[in-house]
């Protein structure tokens, strides 16, 4: 059945290079672990958000870290940063960096204190500022899934991979990673892409992963948990992951981590690790909300975006579905069906985007 | 009104479908959907299978390919008959 009526709009703040933040978050950002006390010092003080060198992947070298907290602070969802740092050099281009992708930023050492508490002060008050209805549209969505089995495959994934397709139309951005997930269906992936060179992109940065895999001995996919919960094959795993992508959508470029994409509206797949930290690798490309199916509840919160948690697993008790934001445990339960679920799926994004808190931010 | 399906078939094409109960054992015929179409169907099973697990919704020779939605993930590595546990012990993919 063709929704189109019933796609409600979205509120949000427009920001100086046009794009459209889902929050209003000011953030006090600690380059060093020197600053880190500071920055959460004065986070509490003003009703800040504190973001610490913990936040950015381990996977980083020091130029994608700097690139990381440049897009993390440029993110939509931020109406400015407090930026604190020992390294005077750093913070300043750090600064000039921000404010060139259409951020708002200042940059100030430890003794600046004062100075910095003040600017944290002013940011909040301009962010107080009232949302504007935008379309759906001006979304971008970010997505990876925890604790895959056999829930994520029948339900959660393939909810969000329907939404996918129904989003995709109205103009949105999507993004969907996890390289070491989809080893075992890698042609399958690349006729996903939009056009050869595309898909050539594709295969050679899974070529690299994969020897890099080997090379390291990481632990091999399917995991034990995995096979616990019933995955078999890697091919199986993959095609649980890639559920979340839909059906219709190909994907226009091949990003590194934390890289913007810059092909307009559309589909993208970034070449990140399997961990949960990738999801500030996504924040930090302009991604302003994440949606995460888990095979069982995870503790997985993020400073910038909304996560919403997706999660169909019947075994699981009602008192164990706090973190849990769309239950989808009826389309496991035979009660609903995947487009029925993709529908509730919608109202819990359009809410979330339209200022309600999900359960990862209510703490 | 339906009964609450046992096991689930992701599409109409798949050889196996997913245990989506707790505590499924030996039984002559249990109830299936296909999640695709939401159509029914009735299969037997051989021997207690976790949830999440896979069933056998057909009879496999070595070398057989394994469908789940719709798509291979692997093949019979022995003879698999019609409600037979499907796991590791006698499917392997190509990595």
């Amino acid at each position: 059945m063709p929704h189109t009526t019933d796609v409600a709009s979205i509120s949000g703040w427009r920001r100086a290079n046009g794009r459209v933040g889902i929050r209003n978050r000011v953030i006090v950002m600690a380059l060093d672990t020197e600053v880190v006390p500071l920055a959460k010092a004065l986070a509490k003080d003003t009703g800040s958000v504190a973001v610490s060198p913990a936040y950015f992947t381990t996977e980083a070298t020091a130029a994608r870290c700097e690139a990381m907290v440049v897009g993390t602070a440029s993110n939509p969802n931020v109406a400015g940063t407090v930026i604190l740092g020992s390294d005077r050099a750093l913070r300043t281009r750090v600064v000039e960096q921000v404010v060139c992708a259409g951020g708002i930023a200042s940059g100030f050492a430890i003794e600046q204190a004062e100075q910095a508490e003040r600017i944290a002060r002013r940011y909040q008050a301009v962010a107080a500022a009232e949302p504007v209805t935008v379309g759906i549209g001006e979304l971008w969505i970010s997505t990876k899934c925890e604790e895959s089995d056999a829930t994520t495959a029948l339900a959660s994934c393939p909810a969000v991979g329907a939404l996918i397709d129904r989003l995709l139309p109205l103009g949105i951005h999507a993004v969907f990673g996890e390289t070491p997930e989809l080893a075992g269906i890698v042609d399958l992936v690349a006729s996903r892409a939009a056009d050869a060179p595309t898909a050539a992109k594709w295969l050679s940065v899974a070529a690299e992963r994969s020897a890099d895999h080997a090379a390291r001995s990481l632990h091999p996919q399917p995991t034990e948990a995995n096979i616990g919960a019933g995955i078999s094959t890697l091919e199986e795993k993959g095609l649980n992951s890639l559920a979340k992508i839909g059906r219709d959508g190909k994907f226009l470029d091949v990003l590194a981590p934390a890289e913007p994409p810059t092909r307009g509206p559309g589909l993208y797949l970034m070449d990140t690790s399997s961990e949960t930290e990738i999801i500030a690798e996504m924040v930090a490309a302009g991604f302003v909300m994440h949606l995460l199916p888990t095979g069982r509840p995870c503790n997985v919160t993020n400073p910038i975006v909304p996560v919403i948690q997706i999660n169909g697993n019947p075994t699981l008790a009602d008192n164990t579905m706090q973190r849990i934001d769309v239950d989808l445990r009826p389309v496991v339960r035979g009660a609903e069906t995947v487009l029925e679920a993709s529908q509730r799926l919608l109202s819990a994004v359009v809410a979330a985007a339209s200022g309600v808190s999900v359960s990862a931010e209510s703490e | 009104m339906t009964d609450e399906p046992q096991v689930l078939a992701h599409t109409a094409g798949d050889n196996v479908a997913v245990v989506v109960v707790e505590g499924l054992d030996r039984q002559a015929r249990i109830s299936g959907r296909v999640l695709e179409h939401g159509t029914t169907f009735e299969t037997p099973v051989n021997t207690a299978i976790p949830f999440g697990h896979k069933v056998a919704l057909a009879d496999f020779e070595a070398g057989d390919r394994v469908i789940k939605q719709g798509e291979t993930i692997g093949y019979a590595t022995v003879t698999i008959r019609r409600g037979d546990h499907v796991h590791t012990h006698n499917l392997r993919g190509d990595h």
